[in-house]
């Protein structure tokens, strides 16, 4: 094995490189705990990049904290809310490497976001200090918070936040999806299928006639038998 | 600015160590989350990418738990005795001790530099006296314990001393290596070296002779796993195996509570099938062959076939030389005069055991003289005298405190009344017995031989002080020691793994008088009684005992050859090689219990000494290895199902009705066992029994880098040492290679060795001595008054996750469940499990398993053919 493209058998090398916090979620990364798996660098390019990632929702190129007091937008809370739920269950059920995924669809998230919210970077760090926790420290400390990270109090996560406000339809006919409406969470089955018959294009796929039958699965599909 | 997150990790460990941030203390109002890994050994390679995957894990747990408000415990340290360390000091002349301080503080730095929240605060290292002392204590603890079978747990050695010297032995029910009966007054006559010579065979950890693997060309003893094909692995000299004393870890007193508290525990299925499977629980019956007896020489060749005689083959030790003093399967002809009733030897028979009368009582008599006295019994008992009559109202129904039977047989007497638990026949004689005092006299002390106690009193006493004649009858019961027999008992007898022949106590002084040897017989173990009827030969594994007792003059030699060749084969490849198909017939025939038919017996490496009785009946026409053995041999194989082929393969159907079985014919296989069960039970040829795979514990190993036993041997007897003189600490050594003779290198040290006239153990623990309780130092590492503080233990009490690879899956695991299983029968821990959640984590792969897809084709080549070929490029599709 090859020492210069990072395909090395010894910690050492890969904590010198890319640092501690880089190895361990790598090697959670690598697959579920119980499973034999191999050991392949590949991948660990992109944990790097993922911390370095996380390290700019935080910090600009000057090293200048970017964090404003804000109240944080729904989506924000949306993002991290079912953040910690996830990686909260995957926790106790002891499956580590789901969590790794789960931190890198939150940061990617929240960089779409434009994220500068202390209140949701601060909770952030919390819930990553078990797999990261030396750059949890360090951005815990960059945030001016007093303490370790380490001996902060994990946050409960709140459904209300995670439930999405709108879902959209794919609406079929007879099994083929033709187009799809967007609508809030909570609107009732009627309303979503004469929503779906009232719509521009279902005239088109109606040609005149009038439905035999209208399934709408909730949160999921309309189909329309015709 | 880029971070560095390698500097970045580096501030912030030192952060944590300097502000102590993972220092745990018990004295906590949190709820507790004990956290832990598989400690590892420190060896000169350090760490791995493989060995911090569990670390990791464990890691996040054990910080999510913090931040969820729970008082974590997660430590480490290192299991640092052992094996390769050795090795490596013998290489490079180094000092163990210096090797693995330097390795352990090369692991400690490379986990520092992950980050782990470790409480270093409790580090134990298994090779540092603080810690061994503690190892050596629980040793000490296992050494002065005892496992009573009654109360299910281990109890103080001095529980069983005292059961001993005011009953003897026969109410002990205790886990051991062998039972041997004898009274109180024995006992106590007994020398200090003789009481303590049998209460080793009850000790939790005890000394008992095994077979080594000693290699003479390199002058040591190796471990099975440095042994391999009968070749030392280092050097290819060839291994041969000897008995040697050994020190062992009675586990399989816990063998029943191992099996059952795994469904307590929150492990994968597949890690309790593998120690269910190491536990190796079958249900069957134990069933005893007894040998013909092996005629003289003048009359071989003659065909003796007695049945079950008093077989005299070897003589072996007498009783008096066995310690034991006890009459077994005595025959009239050797307890010579006093047969005052007239009968025969003949008539007599030959074996005296318990036999069962329509009224459920045993009666201690031979077959015959059974046959011939119940019928007077009966008559007797419809017509007692009103003496009789009304001392019998006061004693039956356990008025008093004492079962008794009336008009009961013992050898060829009938008695009036016995207590056969405690040995008391009460006489009462009228005007009869007057006549007869010669009589009387005779049949007293024919009883007395036996082990009974007389009274006598009057009819005219009886009938005038009822009351004073009842109170002596206690007061002579209170006086005897409970023996053996007595209905409450008889389980015992039966179940005495050595003695299925019914022995009897006898008083002091009268040890051995009228004894004779025991029949032998071969006792073997099956899950198949139902097939009893389809044996046609016994096989012995070639390192039982009986096989060179039992081999005939002509066949000795052609036996002996064959044990030697055996002897060198690993178990492995005699399990293995079954295509090798090899025995040899020792001469020597057994009886079958119910068709009374001679059975030859043979001895075949296919037959393992360590499992069962190292003797197995065949059944060639439902056991593969039988089978193979019986065509190979041309031996008989009986068909006892009906309609299955077994003509070219045996069939272990159980669905078949069975056939040329007697009593069991008609039945399915599934019916037959438990009728079979009930009548080897009935038969007194056996019983039906429980087996287990687990074998007790090896503790000895002949190597220097391990933990020193706290025991000295004065005159050969093992005494312990005061936990004042711990931790005994291993000398300090130049030269520790091996001696050369079969004995450790800390022979070599003999100003350590020799203290006051005393010698000290030299052979050292092996490697998972210290492993066995690890987890329970940790909760108290500093503790210098105990192995674990009662509050500290009482806080942590149990491990909630553990971590590790399932190379441990029975080894390690198994001894620390039964040192916790230990710990808390003797009220020194608060949990019966130490693992509550165990997690296996998987192995990390290197890359050169792997193949690679040629890149843009479907092809494959290996690693090392796509390096020999540079103009191809490919790729492994994992990612």
């Amino acid at each position: 094995m090859s020492k210069s493209k990072f395909n090395v058998v010894n910690p050492d090398d890969i904590i010198a490189h890319f640092g501690a916090d880089t190895l361990r979620m790598y090697e959670m990364f690598l697959g579920p705990l119980e499973q034999s798996k191999p050991w392949n660098t590949n991948g660990i390019e992109g944990v790097y990049r993922f911390l370095k990632k996380l390290w700019n929702l935080f910090l600009d190129d000057q090293g200048n904290l970017k964090v404003q007091e804000a109240k944080p937008t729904e989506s924000e809370l949306r993002t991290l809310h079912k953040t910690i739920k996830k990686v909260a269950e995957d926790i106790e059920r002891f499956s580590f490497n789901t969590s790794v995924s789960t931190f890198m669809i939150c940061v990617n998230e929240l960089s779409e976001q434009k994220c500068r919210n202390r209140e949701i970077l601060r909770n952030l760090l919390i819930i990553l200090s078990p797999y990261a926790p030396h750059i949890a420290e360090e951005l815990w400390s960059a945030l001016g918070e007093d303490g370790f990270v380490v001996n902060a109090k994990f946050p409960d996560w709140n459904d209300d936040f995670i439930k999405e406000s709108s879902i959209s339809y794919p609406v079929a006919f007879n099994g083929k999806t033709r187009f799809n409406i967007t609508v809030s969470a909570d609107m009732p089955k009627e309303e979503v299928e004469s929503l779906a018959l009232s719509h521009e294009e279902a005239e088109k796929w109606l040609n005149g006639g009038s439905p035999k039958k209208v399934i709408v699965v909730p949160g999921r599909m309309v189909n329309i038998v015709i | 600015m880029e971070p560095n997150f390698t500097e970045i990790a580096a501030k912030w460990q030192k952060k944590w160590t300097d502000q102590e941030v993972y220092k745990v203390s018990h004295k906590s109002d949190k709820p507790k989350y004990y956290v832990l890994d598989m400690f590892p050994y420190p060896s000169g390679a350090g760490l791995h990418v493989g060995h911090p995957l569990g670390y990791i894990a464990s890691d996040i747990v054990s910080r999510y738990k913090r931040l969820k408000g729970f008082n974590v415990l997660h430590p480490m340290g290192f299991d640092a005795f052992g094996l390769p360390a050795e090795q490596y000091a013998i290489q490079t002349g180094r000092h163990p001790a210096d090797t693995t301080r330097e390795n352990i503080a090369r692991y400690k730095e490379q986990m520092n530099n992950i980050g782990f929240c470790y409480d270093w605060s409790r580090e134990v290292i298994t090779s540092d006296p603080s810690y061994h002392k503690w190892t050596q204590w629980v040793f000490l603890k296992l050494f002065g314990s005892w496992f009573n079978l009654e109360s299910n747990k281990a109890e103080d050695i001095s529980s069983l001393e005292n059961k001993f010297r005011a009953e003897g032995s026969a109410s002990v029910k205790g886990a051991c290596s062998e039972h041997s009966p004898f009274t109180a007054e024995q006992w106590q006559g007994m020398s200090e070296k003789e009481q303590r010579d049998i209460l080793m065979k009850y000790r939790l950890a005890y000394q008992d002779y095994a077979t080594v693997n000693w290699c003479e060309a390199l002058g040591t003893v190796l471990a099975n796993d440095e042994v391999k094909d009968g070749l030392s692995e280092r050097g290819g000299h060839p291994v041969e195996k000897r008995q040697m004393r050994q020190w062992f870890l009675r586990i399989t007193a816990y063998a029943e509570r191992l099996l059952g508290d795994l469904d307590t525990l929150d492990w994968t299925d597949s890690m309790k099938e593998m120690q269910r499977n190491w536990i190796g629980k079958s249900e069957g019956a134990s069933l005893r062959f007894d040998l013909t007896p092996s005629p003289s020489p003048q009359e071989r060749g003659e065909g003796s076939s007695t049945g079950v005689g008093n077989s005299d083959l070897t003589p072996g030790p007498s009783p008096q030389e066995r310690g034991e003093g006890f009459v077994a399967g005595f025959s009239p002809q050797e307890r010579g005069e006093g047969s005052v009733a007239g009968f025969s030897p003949q008539e007599r028979g030959d074996t005296f055991g318990f036999i069962e009368d329509s009224n459920a009582e045993y009666h201690l008599t031979s077959p015959n003289l059974f046959k011939v006295l119940i019928p007077r019994a009966k008559m007797m008992r419809s017509n007692m005298t009103p003496a009789e009559k009304l001392l019998w109202e006061e004693l039956r129904s356990s008025k008093t405190d004492f079962k008794f039977r009336r008009q009961h047989i013992i050898s060829e007497f009938i008695v009036d009344f016995v207590c056969l638990s405690k040995m008391l026949v009460v006489e009462v004689d009228g005007s009869i017995h007057d006549q007869t005092a010669e009589y009387d006299e005779g049949r007293t002390e024919e009883l007395n031989k036996l082990g009974f106690k007389v009274i006598r009193f009057q009819n005219s006493e009886v009938e005038s002080n009822l009351k004073g004649v009842i109170e002596r009858i206690v007061e002579s019961c209170n006086s005897r020691p409970t023996s053996i027999i007595s209905k409450d008992n008889l389980g015992i007898v039966k179940d005495s793994e050595e003695e299925y022949s019914i022995s009897l106590l006898l008083p002091e002084g009268r040890a051995g008088v009228g004894a004779t040897q025991p029949n032998e017989y071969i006792e073997v173990f099956t899950t198949r009684p139902d097939t009893i009827f389809g044996v046609s030969f016994l096989t012995l594994a070639p390192e039982h005992e009986l096989v060179a007792r039992i081999t005939t003059p002509e066949q000795k030699s052609e036996v002996e050859a064959y044990v030697q060749v055996a002897k060198n084969r690993s178990e492995r490849e005699r399990m293995s090689e079954v295509k090798r198909i090899s025995g040899v017939f020792t001469g020597a025939y057994a009886i079958h219990p119910f068709s009374g038919e001679k059975i030859p017996v043979w001895v075949g490496d296919y037959v393992l000494a360590g499992y069962g009785t190292g003797a197995v009946m065949a059944v060639p026409c439902g056991d593969q290895r039988d089978w193979d053995f019986a065509k190979h041999f041309g031996l008989p194989i009986p068909e006892i199902n009906e309609g299955v082929d077994i003509s070219e393969a045996a069939d272990p159907t159980k669905e078949a009705k069975m056939i040329n079985s007697d009593f069991l014919n008609g039945l399915t296989g599934y019916e037959a066992i438990g009728k079979a069960i009930e009548a080897i039970e009935a038969t007194g040829f056996g019983k039906g029994k429980v087996n287990f795979r687990l074998r007790d514990a090896g503790f000895s190993r002949q190597r220097y880098w391990g933990e020193p036993f706290p025991i000295v041997y004065k005159d050969g007897v093992a005494y312990p040492l005061e936990e004042s003189e711990l931790p005994l600490e291993l000398p300090v050594m130049e030269d520790f290679r091996p001696t050369g003779k079969p004995e450790s290198p800390l022979a070599k040290a003999s100003d350590w060795v020799n203290v006051d006239g005393a010698l000290r153990e030299t052979d050292t623990m092996p490697g998972y001595a210290g492993s066995s309780w690890y987890f329970l130092r940790y909760m108290d590492a500093r503790n210098e008054e105990s192995f674990v503080g009662k509050e500290a233990e009482g806080y942590w009490q149990d491990v909630d996750l553990y971590i590790g690879g399932t190379e441990h899956a029975v080894g390690h695991l198994l001894y620390a469940r039964f040192w916790q299983k230990f710990l808390f029968d003797k009220g020194l821990v608060s949990k019966p499990e130490p693992f509550r959640k165990l997690i296996n984590q998987g192995m990390i792969l290197g890359r050169s398993n792997f193949v690679y897809r040629v890149a843009g084709s479907n092809s494959y080549i290996s690693k090392d053919m796509l390096a020999s070929r540079p103009n191809l490029s490919g790729f492994t599709d994992l990612r």
